[in-house]
């Protein structure tokens, strides 16, 4: 299981630093995550929209919600 | 010496020497003959020096031909029997082959991908672009195929996701196919074209849901995409609202130019 460690307004994942920050939904709007399903959300990034899963867990906790785990990363 | 056969005469026993004398029938050009000598000088003289390998016959890459034995040469090459041809013409012949641009066409699609059933958003169909296909200057584009099957009602969206593994885990969307929401049998065709520069592509919005990336209203997107490591290119199909859609990729080309 890949562990996201989560430092202010930065997550580290498979050894790589992403910056969190906004991105343009299909609506046009400026969004810092979007749920894709009850399993999966989109993050923004600064290299990227990122696909995180509940297979993840986040600084070692695992998450069976994806609101709850989309909260602790930010 | 008179009245003897030369099978007769003493034999010398050693090797000709250079004043010894020989008698020749030296030719006046008008069909007669006059006696003379010649030494072994003049003899010696007339003969092809002893051959010395790389003094004064030459080596082929540094092996000696001398000696006895057959020297394995290359058999003539015969266009399509021991030279292969590019598609059916022959390579063979003097002058340029020409070879258009430099295009490389990395992944085509010849199998339709996994049926997608319900509400997720799952892996179809997949590719692994091998290391070093493109240069970290290049241009590509990327075609591929989102086919909603089975479904009365909800959306179906056809995205693609780059990774460095075969999983969606941690993967960056790299397209979002339009909206299908059509009832039966919908496949659409979707297109991104992607200008990498020291490994960051340029490209509109990965998020937005276009056909294409014809139209000029979508701001820019600075996208890492180093393919100096294998790139998984993950065609992912998402069902939404309707836990009876199927959906599958029925297809994809990639194709691109390195810079």
């Amino acid at each position: 299981m890949s562990n996201i460690k989560t430092s202010k307004g930065k997550l580290t994942f498979n050894k790589i630093d992403y910056v969190l920050q906004n991105f343009t939904n299909d609506s046009g709007e400026s969004v810092s995550y979007a749920l894709v399903s009850d399993s999966q959300v989109h993050i923004g990034t600064d290299k990227g929209i990122i696909l995180f899963d509940l297979s993840c867990t986040i600084n070692k906790e695992t998450f069976t919600d994806i609101n709850l785990f989309t909260a602790a990363l930010y | 010496m008179a009245n003897k056969k030369i099978s007769q005469l003493t034999a010398k026993g050693t090797a000709l020497a250079a004043t010894d004398l020989v008698e020749i029938s030296e030719s006046d050009g008008a069909g007669g003959y006059v006696t003379k000598s010649v030494t072994g000088a003049n003899i010696k003289s007339g003969l092809q020096a002893t051959l010395v390998s790389a003094t004064n016959i030459k080596t082929v890459n540094s092996t000696t031909l001398l000696g006895s034995g057959d020297l394995a040469v290359q058999a003539t090459l015969v266009s399509a029997t021991n030279i292969k041809t590019i598609n059916g013409t022959t390579i063979l012949g003097s002058g340029n082959l020409s070879i258009s641009a430099g295009q490389i066409v990395p992944a085509v699609s010849n199998t339709i991908g996994t049926t997608i059933t319900g509400l997720t958003n799952a892996i179809s169909d997949s590719f692994l672009l091998p290391a070093n296909t493109f240069s970290s200057n290049c241009v590509f584009e990327l075609q591929w195929m989102p086919s909603r099957i089975v479904g009365t009602s909800g959306t179906t969206q056809g995205l693609v996701y780059i990774n460095s593994t075969n999983s969606l885990t941690g993967a960056t969307l790299f397209a979002t196919g339009a909206n299908m929401t059509a009832t039966g049998i919908t496949t659409g065709r979707f297109v991104r074209w992607v200008s990498v520069r020291s490994n960051i592509g340029s490209l509109p919005l990965t998020s937005a849901q276009q056909s294409s990336d014809y139209t000029s209203l979508l701001p820019t997107e600075n996208l890492p995409f180093d393919n100096t490591s294998g790139i998984y290119f993950l065609f992912v199909m998402n069902n939404t609202t309707n836990v009876l859609l199927q959906s599958r990729n029925v297809g994809y080309k990639l194709v691109g130019y390195n810079l």
